[in-house]
């Protein structure tokens, strides 16, 4: 009788199955309950779903040698690395995922200087300039014809956000102007005079206003979103600003508009506001700068998903 | 008498009446002061241990006071650039195994010009073919080297790579509406940069090059390896070039089985790597960098190791990048955009795992050097020398 001996399980091969099966449960989770829109573009969801595959079939492949048995069984395990492995599926499965706001702003630094040919990075650094904001006397450039109808200043909300508190409106002039603000080449909701920012219009939004600055100066807008102190701000000036995910949620960049407030208090740092007012030029940073100079501003919730996706 | 000897025999001053008493008095003061110098020594020791632990202390103290505030966006931080990285990680694992057990080496012989020089040239080119990140980038570059390719032009495809590729080229384009012009300068100095290290590689190496850049376990004579098993635990026989004669059912289970093993190499050092730069993500106080980061030389300098310590990858850089149009140089714009997607801790670590670590310092100078060079100069000559 011919004995055969049991062949050796490859371990390493074993665990790997493990850590790749649970890999992929995590992407899987991810992209089931959409928590993946808090950590990167959605756009890239079917590029995750795709990597999952390409987890499954190694970890199936590396199930099926660790049961056979290989060449490699008597490798001893490689400790450390799944260890690794482990801790950061763990961090993954428990961490509550953190909403970046003013933080990251803080950090990647906001660019609200005239971004046209002529502007912006033609001029010299100059990193001590005086914060302060002043009126530049400028001829707003004829507006172009409206590619949207042509209504009444909409009151209507931009986006999701609901009031949180009527007593935190701040209300300063009403609307004066009717003519309506040119569109920008994308498709963005013009509505009458008023330039309605929303998610989905704002990075179109965003190139138009500094693009073409002088074109937009006077208009109405209504924009959302998160209030951040630049550094070289007045204490009556924020931005009302927005982080553009372009592909990890950590490296989003902020973009959004200066509001000036004209001696008015501005409100808390990286609390979300629903901002109206006309747009102006005026010199930041020594730039013709296109701001807001507010009608009102009112506190709402924090929308549920804050990033916006060019 | 001996035995009777008081405080006062070690007085200064006093001299004992004969020899044996001078000779016990001595060995007795010598053993005092020596028990003395060890006492005071062992509480110096303990007092500067102490005071050390003490500094420690408040060191980490201080540093966790900076850190903890942070740890949730630390954390979601590092999950979302491992989460954007993982695809790039498989397809990379999964490209590196195709090679391996699909591609023989004369077919690579065919398509890759034969001598380093050409291939040099050309290798930035491939990116706009085969567009990787830079995560992705290190194994395939790796594999290419033990697959033939001349190891000149593999460096330089894999420095190359991130910067000439169509999704970074496009995402810089969206990021500098204002400065178009910046596409043509990052991609005109990405290549001057690639291809100049290509080349030194070329000169410096010619066929010495994959033994000299190779990471020590994978330069083995390959039989050897196979049977010890080191370079290696795909649990595939490699004395002879992978499946030549084994059957698609074969080569297909060696290609996952490589893919698995790739991925958890490079995942590795990729977790050591998003990790540190989370944290210096973090700990980085962007007012201090435009505080010191004036001048021609200076900008280019700290933007250089701002690059290297963030890790952003090529999709995103330019992004960052545009927010310091206004307070940065624009050289030192370029060396970020150039330097940062070539070189970074993560790359840096990802790069140890395949290749030598005196290769990946000397490579990571090459970069810094030639890149500060070639920025620094760009700004002396567009005038912005102030």
């Amino acid at each position: 009788m011919e004995w055969r001996a049991e062949p050796e399980r490859d371990w390493n091969a074993l665990v790997r199955a493990v850590l790749l099966l649970a890999l992929t449960a995590f992407l899987a989770r991810l992209i089931i309950t959409g928590q993946i829109r808090d950590y990167i573009h959605p756009k890239f969801t079917w590029f995750t779903a795709s990597a999952g595959i390409g987890l499954l079939l190694m970890a199936g492949g590396q199930l099926a040698r660790g049961l056979r048995g290989s060449e490699a069984s008597g490798v001893p395990l490689r400790s450390r690395l799944y260890l690794a492995v482990a801790l950061v599926l763990c961090m993954g499965f428990a961490v509550k995922p953190h909403t970046f706001g003013a933080d990251l702003a803080q950090k990647q630094g906001i660019n609200l200087t005239n971004r046209s040919a002529t502007g912006g990075a033609k001029a010299p650094a100059q990193p001590n300039q005086a914060a302060a904001v002043a009126p530049v006397q400028t001829t707003p450039a004829a507006p172009a014809a409206p590619s949207a109808t042509e209504t009444t200043p909409s009151p209507t909300s931009p986006s999701a956000g609901a009031v949180d508190d009527p007593a935190k409106v701040i209300t300063m002039e009403p609307p004066a102007s009717t003519t309506p603000a040119p569109a920008p080449k994308k498709s963005v909701v013009l509505t009458g005079s008023t330039a309605i920012v929303t998610q989905e219009n704002f990075v179109p939004w965003m190139e138009a206003f500094y693009g073409k600055p002088a074109l937009y100066a006077g208009k109405r807008v209504v924009m959302e979103g998160f209030t951040f102190y630049p550094p070289q701000a007045s204490d009556h000036e924020f931005a009302v600003t927005r982080l553009v995910v372009t592909c990890h949620v950590a490296h989003a960049y902020p973009d959004g508009l200066l509001v000036v407030m004209d001696g008015k208090a501005r409100p808390a740092q990286d609390t979300w506001h629903r901002v109206e007012g006309r747009l102006k030029l005026m010199k930041f940073q020594g730039q013709d700068t296109l701001v807001i100079k507010p009608e009102k501003v009112t506190s709402i919730s924090a929308p549920s998903d804050p990033y916006v996706y060019p | 008498m001996s035995g009777s000897l008081t405080r006062q025999d070690t007085l200064p001053g006093f001299l004992p009446s004969n020899a044996l008493e001078y000779s016990l008095v001595r060995k007795k003061g010598l053993l005092r002061s020596t028990s003395v110098i060890i006492m005071r020594s062992v509480f110096v020791i303990r007092r500067g241990g102490s005071v050390l632990t003490e500094m420690l202390g408040k060191w980490l103290g201080v540093l966790w006071d900076a850190v903890a505030p942070s740890l949730p966006a630390m954390a979601t931080s590092f999950l979302s650039v491992l989460v954007g990285a993982l695809p790039f990680i498989v397809i990379a694992a999964f490209a590196s195994a195709v090679l391996e057990v699909f591609v023989s080496k004369d077919a690579i012989a065919r398509l890759v010009p034969r001598t380093g020089f050409w291939g040099v040239l050309l290798a930035p080119f491939y990116g706009l073919f085969i567009p990787m990140c830079e995560c992705g980038i290190v194994p395939v570059a790796r594999r290419m080297v033990q697959k033939g390719v001349p190891g000149s032009t593999a460096i330089t495809f894999m420095l190359a790579n991130p910067i000439w590729n169509p999704l970074a080229i496009y995402a810089t384009y969206l990021a500098f509406p204002f400065a178009r012009n910046m596409v043509v300068w990052r991609l005109a100095l990405g290549y001057l940069v690639a291809v100049i290290i290509g080349l030194i590689i070329h000169y410096a190496l010619r066929d010495r090059a994959a033994d000299a850049i190779l990471h020590e376990s994978l330069t083995v004579p390959v039989a050897a390896a196979a049977e010890r098993h080191q370079h290696c635990d795909c649990g595939h026989d490699h004395s002879q070039d992978h499946g030549q004669k084994a059957g698609l059912g074969a080569k297909l289970q060696a290609c996952v089985d490589h893919a698995a093993t790739e991925f958890f190499d490079v995942l590795k050092y990729f977790i050591l790597g998003s990790g540190l730069a989370a944290i210096s993500q973090a700990l980085i106080d962007r007012q201090m960098l435009e505080a010191i980061g004036g001048g021609a030389v200076m900008s280019v300098l700290v933007m250089i190791a701002f690059a290297f310590v963030i890790c952003i990858c090529s999709e995103a850089d330019a992004f960052v990048a545009a927010t310091f149009a206004s307070t940065f140089t624009p050289g030192a714009l370029l060396a970020f955009l150039v330097a940062g997607p070539m070189t970074d801790i993560k790359n840096t670590m990802m790069m140890s795992a395949a290749f030598r670590k005196r290769f990946v310092w000397s490579l990571n100078a090459l970069i810094i050097g030639l890149t500060a060079l070639a920025a620094i100069s760009f700004n002396l000559v567009s005038g912005w020398g102030g």
